[in-house]
């Protein structure tokens, strides 16, 4: 019996300690070691240059950080491919952030003073981004924000602004780049907002009730969801009895599936937009149906299956083999860019430093980037210095196929 | 008008789940004294069981339903037989925190093992409403309802009738008088344990066509399931089924008429309401019976 309640004990130590691990801010993905997939960083001289990353690991939202990791593992090992950088490897230390502002905070926290890093990317989510910049500018290290949209995170005043540099568009952004289309193309009359309640969320429903109120359009309703909500039917049912005409929805891919499997258990018909760039349509169609999602219209900054929108098209078409060829998931592929284009400036910004990893010049050096990526130009010369403008653009789903029925800016035809 | 009965019909249909997830979740505490953390990964696994069985092996649905409840809850007799038995006589918050760590313990091998892509199990029986009158029902969500409530009547005739029921009763009320009695307290709390496990599988596995599937989707179930258990009272069979009912309709009313934002909170609003006026819970008393 006292062996049993030993053996039962070591179970229970065994199960609270792996618990423990996975509370802990101890890497929960530290894949130092993962780059050889597709580059050669064993070949290059030279310690490897790391550089901190965090993503959501785990949490709600897991999905999107993996999607995230797998594009800058791609990127990395083009990168170290082509001689690394300044004839060094680069090497990332990526934590588990769980897109919650305070294991975000600890995992910056760790990757500054327990890694020393120079320069960190993430951290997904605006409310996390937000949380990790004030711990960015107490140690006076460089952010490059890859995913976050919220208009705070660049607007001077909010703590850590001046060590922040964001690839991402802002809400206000995406707004901006539709409004033409919203009211006048669309025909968004009467609009109800349905968004994840945090800062992306909210500031994406501020960000559209101004330009659809500005192009003579109405909101009919305002409702925002935790991101674990699954069961959104009691809002649903107000938006159809609110008499609204479209939809606007600013969440993860996974939820917005779900929305649309109860908008398609209500009967309903309005118009679904869906912005936030976490919106990758084949993902969405994957979780819910191509049923369901026909004839949506969702904002896009990366189309994947039309290369002659990116920043640079061959390297587009070279992503977009690689990415199968690595076997990630083809839902991912929607979300991925975001690391790809990321690590690319920070590997950009180091040479701009002449090589050096000092964090205050290398922040300096961020603005000088120019890099054409997936999503367009990566060149941080809004919002003072410190924001890019990436392509946006306006996708529509049907039969399956997405097609990118408005750009910004314009598309030239050839 | 409509709207509102809409939102009692969508409120109904929830609770049915919450009374189902309620009901394991006070058995176990009404015969084992066990606050079960662990609950809510039950849920998840039984999705998950649904999705491997039904998506990836194309098994009948309402199959892939008896191999969910029955993995689960041979899971949780495993559970209680090498975790919870040795720590029987101890202290209420070492099960606790045992419970607690086999929480993330299990979404944490979900994540290993389905990796944290949320899954869409497809769909068994068709999703697209039916228009009753004004109201909108679909042939999905009216499966779920008659399951939560044929599963619950199931559990109620098995405690009422069978040999095995009364002697989970008997454990409820004394387990020294019981164990004198002869009854065999260590299998009533592994059939215990197993069928909670089962009843949250069966939640998890009904619910998974209509959502998604996820490793951390059961957390927040895990807060629901213990808030149904507190309103309803402590080890009180129709209390879960009551309180279940009143939470998915307390919170589709709250999300329809309050704030989207707040519909989290009033299951914990509504905790605090019952406890001020009734400590007991609604149907629970000094003297419990699982009746």
């Amino acid at each position: 019996m006292i062996q049993t309640q030993k053996l039962a004990r070591g179970l229970s130590a065994v199960v609270l300690a792996t618990s423990m691990a996975a509370c802990t801010g101890s890497p929960a993905v530290d894949q130092r070691t993962a780059m050889d997939s597709t580059g050669a960083s064993g070949a290059l001289g030279g310690d490897p240059i790391l550089f901190g990353v965090i993503a959501p690991l785990t949490g709600p939202v897991a999905d999107a950080g993996a999607y995230v990791v797998s594009g800058l593992t791609i990127g990395v090992g083009k990168i170290n491919a082509q001689g690394g950088v300044c004839g060094r490897p680069l090497e990332p230390i990526i934590l588990d952030g769980m897109n919650d502002p305070q294991e975000s905070a600890n995992a910056a926290e760790n990757l500054i003073t327990r890694e020393q890093v120079p320069i960190i990317m993430g951290a997904w989510g605006s409310s996390s981004t937000l949380a990790v910049m004030p711990v960015m500018a107490r140690h006076g290290i460089p952010l490059v924000v890859e995913t976050s949209s919220s208009d705070k995170i660049t607007t001077p005043g909010t703590p850590g602004f001046d060590w922040v540099h964001r690839i991402s568009p802002t809400s206000a952004m995406e707004a901006e780049a539709m409004k033409p289309y919203l009211v006048d193309e669309l025909g968004m009359q009467r609009v109800a907002i349905l968004s994840v309640n945090n800062d992306w969320g909210r500031g994406a429903g501020a960000a559209f009730r101004l330009a659809i109120e500005e192009q003579g359009g109405q909101i009919v309703r305002e409702d925002y969801i935790d991101q674990t909500v699954t069961d959104v039917l009691p809002q649903l049912t107000n938006i159809n009895g609110s008499g609204a005409d479209a939809i606007v929805m600013t969440t993860g891919a996974a939820q917005i599936a779900t929305i649309l499997k109860q908008y398609t258990e209500l009967g309903m018909d309005q118009l679904i937009l869906t912005t936030g760039g976490s919106n990758y349509p084949v993902a969405i169609m994957q979780l819910a149906s191509p049923e369901m999602v026909n004839g949506t219209y969702h904002v896009m900054f990366y189309v994947p299956t039309e290369h002659a929108l990116a920043g640079d098209p061959a390297m587009s078409e070279w992503y977009y083999d690689t990415y199968a060829e690595n076997g990630y998931p083809e839902v991912g592929l929607g979300e991925s860019y975001r690391g790809f284009d990321a690590v690319h400036v920070i590997a950009q910004a180091i040479e701009l430093n002449d090589c050096s990893l000092e964090p205050e010049s290398l922040n300096q050096a961020l603005t000088r980037v120019e890099f054409a990526g997936l999503s367009g130009l990566v060149r941080f010369s809004e919002a003072h210095g410190h924001q890019s403008r990436p392509n946006v653009y306006l996708v529509r789903v049907d039969n399956g196929e997405l097609a990118a029925v408005a750009a910004d800016p314009p598309v030239e035809q050839p | 008008m409509v709207e509102l009965v809409q939102h009692l019909l969508n409120g109904f249909l929830i609770g049915g789940i919450y009374a189902l997830m309620g009901i394991g979740l006070t058995l176990i505490f009404g015969v084992m004294n066990v606050v079960n953390f662990a609950h809510g990964q039950f849920y998840m696994l039984g999705a998950f069981v649904v999705y491997t069985v039904f998506t990836l092996a194309g098994v009948p649905y309402v199959l892939a339903l008896v191999v969910a409840a029955m993995a689960v809850g041979l899971l949780g007799v495993i559970t209680e037989r090498l975790l919870l038995r040795p720590i029987r006589d101890q202290p209420a918050d070492v099960p606790m925190l045992a419970t607690i760590g086999l929480s993330i313990f299990l979404a944490n091998m979900a994540l290993i093992i389905w990796d944290p892509t949320p899954k869409d199990t497809g769909l068994p029986f068709p999703l697209v409403g039916v228009k009753v009158g004004p109201l909108t029902l679909t042939p999905m969500r009216l499966f779920v309802l008659v399951a939560a409530f044929v599963i619950i009547a199931g559990s109620h005739l098995f405690l009422q009738r069978s040999r095995m029921g009364k002697a989970i009763r008997a454990t409820f009320q004394d387990r020294e008088a019981a164990a004198l009695m002869g009854v065999d307290v260590d299998v009533v709390n592994m059939v215990t344990f197993g069928w909670g496990a089962a009843m949250a599988a069966l939640a998890g596995g009904l619910l998974a066509p209509i959502f998604q599937v996820f490793p951390t989707m059961g957390a927040i179930v895990t807060a629901k399931s213990f808030a149904v258990v507190i309103v309803g009272g402590l080890g009180s069979f129709p209390g879960a089924i009551l309180a279940g009912l009143l939470l998915g309709i307390a919170e589709s009313l709250g999300a329809g008429y309050v704030s989207s934002g707040y519909r989290d909170a009033i299951a914990f609003i509504l905790i605090i309401a019952v406890l001020v006026v009734r400590p007991t819970g609604l149907l629970g008393n000094e003297t419990q019976k699982l009746a």
